[in-house]
């Protein structure tokens, strides 16, 4: 037999009828401590298991649980009907859903398709270096339209035909006539 | 016949009656629209047990922030409301509904395990195994629930006799 008193667990074990408490059972039984202690756990709990809902059921009327019946019953109407109407118009809103969802993919897809206007930037576009060149060209042409410094022309414009060829004979025939 | 029971689990989880009457009706239509599923009484009684428990326990999850609000003030407003009542009632009775609503107080304070283990096992009077088939949990595990639930109201009605007694 065992010294120590019982625990609230093992009291709770006792009431509830578990099946390992033959030792706390046996100490129980020889202990007047332990037998109050479970005597005034038992009538606790017994007492936790009182039905609270009495006084208030009671203060909705004698006609409450009719009443409820029938909200039940309604409330199971509803729910019935709203089942139907969604079966009934389950099969217009399938193709609603599919025509929607067609109208979505084509927005999103336009979107993604480029403009008549990008086309031609895209035919026009300069590769990178006709992009450099066509540049330096603007640079040029910018600064040849610059004012001049102190009216000084910086740039001349510059004679593209072929440079006309001075050979020695042309030369010697200049520097006899120098002479006479 | 299952009226009465269902509307008690549903107060015992939702604290009020016109909370408990809206979970009473939602279990019933779940009921209806489970119908085709039943094999037998036993499984009639064992799943209203269910659809009752879930239901119930969907409302606590969706009233989660309105229940931490009113926990603080609920439990004075009930002592009074029963105080100046009771002067036309008899004393028994006034001691009863006195008892009942620190009763249900203490009750409210359990976690919803709790709350399932207790109500199914006392006001229910159902086994732990059958308990634990309608809950999911292991037996253990409801026995366990069952004994936190019992020390967590002996607390609570504790502390409300006390405060009660210093306020005296």
């Amino acid at each position: 037999m065992r010294n120590n008193h019982l625990k609230e667990r093992e009291l709770f074990n006792i009431y509830s009828g578990d099946d390992d408490i033959a030792t706390a059972k046996e100490h129980l039984e020889g202990c007047d401590e332990c037998m109050a202690k479970f005597d005034e756990y038992v009538k606790e709990a017994e007492l936790f298991a009182r039905d609270t809902t009495v006084q208030p059921i009671a203060e909705l009327g004698d006609d409450f649980f009719v009443r409820q019946k029938n909200r039940i019953i309604a409330g199971v109407g509803e729910s019935e009907e709203l089942d139907k109407k969604f079966l009934r118009l389950m099969p217009k809103l399938i193709p609603a859903a599919c025509a929607m969802l067609v109208v979505i993919l084509a927005l999103v897809i336009s979107l993604q398709k480029p403009t008549t206007l990008n086309v031609v930037e895209q035919q026009y576009a300069l590769s990178e270096e006709d992009y450099a060149d066509d540049l330096l060209l603007r640079e040029i042409e910018d600064m040849k339209n610059a004012p001049d410094i102190d009216g000084l022309g910086i740039f001349v414009d510059l004679d593209d035909s072929e440079p006309e060829e001075v050979d020695d004979k042309g030369a010697s025939i200049l520097k006899t006539i120098i002479k006479a | 016949m299952y009226q009465r029971r269902v509307i008690k689990i549903a107060y015992g989880y939702a604290g009020n009656i016109h909370d408990a009457d809206d979970i009473t009706q939602e279990v019933f239509i779940t009921l209806y629209k489970n119908l085709d599923k039943l094999t037998s009484n036993e499984h009639l009684k064992m799943l209203i047990y269910k659809i009752a428990v879930s239901r119930s326990l969907d409302f606590l999850r969706k009233n989660r922030f309105k229940r931490f609000f009113s926990n603080f003030s609920q439990m004075e407003e009930s002592v009074v409301d029963n105080l100046t009542d009771g002067k036309v009632q008899q004393e028994q009775e006034m001691l009863d509904k006195e008892f009942d609503t620190q009763l249900h107080n203490a009750t409210r304070k359990l976690s919803p395990k709790q709350k399932s283990v207790f109500i199914l096992k006392n006001h229910e009077g159902l086994s732990v195994k059958e308990i634990s088939k309608i809950t999911g949990m292991g037996e253990a595990t409801v026995k366990t629930h069952q004994y936190r639930a019992i020390k967590t109201i002996r607390l609570w009605m504790r502390l409300q006799n006390k405060e009660k007694d210093h306020a005296k």
